[in-house]
């Protein structure tokens, strides 16, 4: 038994040829035809995240089709005319109390007879040894967190059955049409390590997830789908403070001290002193402890934070259309947060906040 | 593997290429109904075997080839002296 | 399907992960052994992968079971959130009654 797994002196290139010898061998004893591997590749290649998200959009309009989708997900999707071949498909239904999550710990089992190939991170060590054990830590690194009061089920798909994620459809989207729908639902959503698109101003354009080639025909390698931000319009607080080196280290000690959570936090000269904008995932939280501190605050004032997938141009859509409604944006910021994500905020006079809320359709 | 620790989850991806997807595509034609002939467990067997520091040198689809090749041979269906020779010959060929 | 074992459990019924370590392919995961579980669905017969990795038949098909475990059972120091499970299919050859 040979137990080199890669014999001496071989290179990169040694499966390469390995995989070119085994074909030809079968070819020339008639196992199969070149044609027959090249139609294999180019079924594969056909399957994607799209047919999943067609069956997710049906489920979310019908309430029957899902209920039959929960019961036998290879006969539900048949039913749509997607051919799934021998795969025996369990579709796991997310609710406001419990969360789905996809993983194969033994090799990486996943329904590709539906969905395609893999993505290579769900074939990985990392997630395949840490999501059963740590969900929250793994969901928490592709930017998902959930809510204390949702359980989470983590399915090892350890034997026959394959498993897809039925997302929650997003709220706004009533009246949408099935491939509207199906255009917010991603790959990772039917995983799990994320959750659908919600609709925003991207007028139902496919979202994207991070860097990823979803479609594996070479135009995908140039087209870049635009993605579904959030946009929040949100109060901020302004404190003034002197223009002294440790005033911004100061200040975030003592409120993560009293446990403020801020979603932004902005710090600049003003005049003699500095100005620091703070942006609190709860103002009340803030105020108590301010007042506690006995820092003083300013009124409540609106700005906007948009989140989204970082790609070439994330922020032009947002601003354009604010441009195009002559709105003088007072200031913006903007970066990239890694992961594939990027934050940006952004303020107008007091006068226009309303108007830019309803422009961005932003509660 | 489930439950050791490990590092973070690197999320790039890129697309596969050609050689990749045949080694998928022989995946699929072997196991298939007409020709049964490998099971998908033979080829996990043959993973699993690799051990660890081969398993983590290697690719993906260079584990599934390797593992291809071995259930191959395990069933009598590919020798190794004309592996060898077809990849002598590939070789030869400039491949 | 003729050649199959006969189901033991049904759904809800409490079960243990018979804490084996055979050599070769084995579809039942370290990280559920000895432990116990709820069955939550009947999946159906299938052949033993155990002896279709050596391309033997594998028969009597074994019932498949999905059997929910807490989190917290399987992972020492989880208690942070009692709720949540890890579902696995397991073979019936892996499992018995559990009290």
């Amino acid at each position: 038994m040979n137990d080199r797994a890669i014999p001496v002196g071989a290179d990169r290139g040694y499966y390469r040829r390995m995989q070119a010898a085994v074909e030809e061998l079968l070819i020339l004893k008639g196992v199969f035809t070149a044609a027959d591997v090249t139609r294999q590749v180019e079924a594969m290649e056909s399957r994607s995240y799209e047919r999943g998200a067609r069956m997710v959009a049906r489920a979310w309009v019908d309430t029957a089709y899902k209920a039959r989708m929960l019961a036998d997900g290879s006969a539900a999707a048949e039913e749509l005319g997607l051919r799934v071949g021998p795969l025996r498909l369990v579709v796991v239904e997310n609710t406001p109390e419990a969360h789905n999550v996809i993983v194969c710990t033994l090799c990486s089992c996943y329904p590709r007879m539906l969905l395609g190939i893999p993505p290579e991170w769900y074939k990985s060590r990392p997630y395949r040894s840490r999501v059963v054990r740590e969900p929250r830590v793994v969901l928490a690194e592709f930017g998902l967190r959930l809510p204390d009061r949702v359980r989470i089920r983590v399915h090892d798909s350890t034997a026959d059955m394959r498993y897809m994620v039925l997302p929650m459809r997003p709220a706004g989207t009533e009246g949408w049409s099935e491939e509207r729908l199906a255009s917010l639902v991603t790959r990772d959503a039917l995983i799990g390590v994320a959750l659908p698109a919600q609709p925003s101003h991207s007028r139902g354009l496919r979202p994207r997830e991070g860097r990823a080639i979803d479609s594996p025909s070479s135009r995908a390698l140039t087209r870049r789908n635009a993605m579904a931000d959030t946009i929040r319009r949100l109060d901020y607080f302004v404190a003034q403070v002197p223009d002294q080196p440790g005033q911004g280290a100061r200040i975030l000690e003592a409120l993560r001290n009293e446990g403020v959570n801020l979603l932004a936090f902005s710090g600049f000269p003003s005049g003699k002193k500095a100005q620091i904008d703070l942006v609190p995932e709860d103002p009340a939280a803030l105020k108590a402890a301010a007042k506690k501190l006995k820092l003083k605050l300013g009124p409540a004032k609106a700005c906007f934070v948009v989140q989204g997938d970082d790609r070439v141009g994330a922020l032009t859509d947002t601003l354009g259309r604010l441009a195009e409604a002559k709105i003088n944006v007072t200031a913006t910021q903007a970066v990239t947060a890694g992961m594939g994500r990027f934050g940006a905020i952004f303020w107008v006079k007091p006068r226009d906040a309303a108007k830019v809320a309803k422009l961005l359709a932003v509660g | 593997m489930g439950g050791l620790p490990a590092g973070r989850v690197e999320r790039d991806e890129h697309e596969y290429a050609q050689w990749e997807k045949r080694v998928d595509a022989l995946m699929m034609l072997l196991s298939d109904e007409d020709r049964q002939l490998l099971k998908v467990d033979e080829l996990r067997r043959n993973i699993e075997s690799l051990g660890a520091d081969a398993y983590d040198r290697m690719g993906y689809y260079e584990r599934w080839m390797h593992a291809i090749v071995q259930t191959l041979i395990q069933r009598g269906v590919l020798s190794i002296d004309e592996l060898g020779r077809k990849l002598e010959e590939l070789e030869g060929r400039g491949g | 399907m003729a050649d199959a074992a006969p189901p033991r459990f049904g759904v809800g019924d409490r079960v243990r992960v018979r804490a084996a370590t055979p050599p070769g392919h084995v579809r039942t995961p370290y990280y559920c052994r000895g432990l116990v579980g709820v069955v939550e669905r009947l999946c159906g017969a299938f052949a033993n992968p155990e002896e279709l990795a050596y391309n033997r038949p594998g028969l009597p098909a074994q019932p498949l079971y999905r059997v929910r475990f807490k989190a917290s059972d399987l992972w020492p120091g989880y208690a942070e959130y009692p709720e949540d499970v890890v579902e696995i299919e397991l073979y019936q050859h892996w499992l018995e009654e559990a009290g």
